[in-house]
């Protein structure tokens, strides 16, 4: 089983990495999500409950990466 | 004596013209495996790297992102992405607009607009309105509003700091994102 974190971008939704979250390093996993957070901005959300979490882990299968907004 | 000549000639060129298909065959598969080892090298980093028991960390050959992606279009699988955000979220579609109640409060979400609903039991009452956009610009525009879905579900706040900051980034979580590309341009 594999694991996935993924964002919306202009190609739709696009998967940034997939692991095996029973193996994977997770700090290694939290390390490229804080990287891709602080270049976009966008911070992780679990896709099985719609609420955004501060780090993932093993329990999460599907992850969105969900990106600012402006108003204006 | 002519025709030993002429044999010779055409013996000569004959063998020219197999040296010449040997050679380009040789030089088609050099190529060959040189794209091929090209290929290899322009794979991305997370192909590479190994978890702690040797198996791949991190791969790229989603079917998303491989030729299945090819099956449907970027739109269709928006539209997808969009209907499991609305299932997440108990947002709804109602005129045109996605309507989405978080406590007494309701928001209606359009294609870069929102309006808070002060009654939403009326649907004649007085709302607020504000803009929203993506910094990142590109992504088709039913993922732009499961973005903000997901912003508001989670954090209903946010509509006042969009409202009232124009052209300031905030990140879920409602810091702002100083890094927005698209600050100055607007």
């Amino acid at each position: 089983m594999s694991a996935r974190i993924l964002t919306f971008s202009s190609q739709g939704d696009t998967t940034i990495l997939e692991y095996d979250p029973a193996t994977a390093d997770m700090d290694e996993v939290n390390r490229v999500i804080a990287e891709y957070e602080a270049k976009t901005g966008a911070q992780p959300f679990d896709v099985a409950t719609g609420e955004r979490i501060e780090k993932v882990t093993r329990a999460q299968n599907e992850v969105l990466m969900v990106h600012p907004i402006a108003g204006g | 004596m002519t025709s030993a000549i002429v044999s010779a000639l055409v013996l000569t060129l004959l063998l020219g013209v197999i040296a010449l298909l040997r050679w380009e065959f040789a030089y088609f598969a050099l190529r060959r495996t040189g794209m091929q080892r090209l290929a290899d090298e322009a794979r991305p980093y997370f192909w590479y790297a190994n978890g702690p028991r040797g198996l791949p960390l991190f791969t790229d050959n989603s079917p998303r992102n491989g030729l299945g992606a090819a099956r449907i279009t970027r739109e269709q699988r928006a539209e997808a992405f969009l209907r499991r955000i609305l299932k997440l979220t108990g947002a709804k579609k109602v005129d045109g607009a996605y309507v989405l109640n978080v406590g007494k409060v309701q928001f209606q979400l359009r294609d870069r607009f929102i309006r808070r609903m002060l009654n939403p039991k009326d649907p004649e009452s007085a709302y607020e309105e504000t803009c929203f956009y993506l910094v990142h610009n590109g992504m088709p525009k039913v993922e732009e509003i499961a973005t903000a879905l997901l912003h508001l579900s989670n954090n209903p706040a946010l509509f006042d700091k969009w409202a009232v900051q124009n052209g300031v980034a905030f990140k879920a979580d409602g810091k702002v994102f100083d890094r927005c590309p698209l600050i100055g341009l607007r």
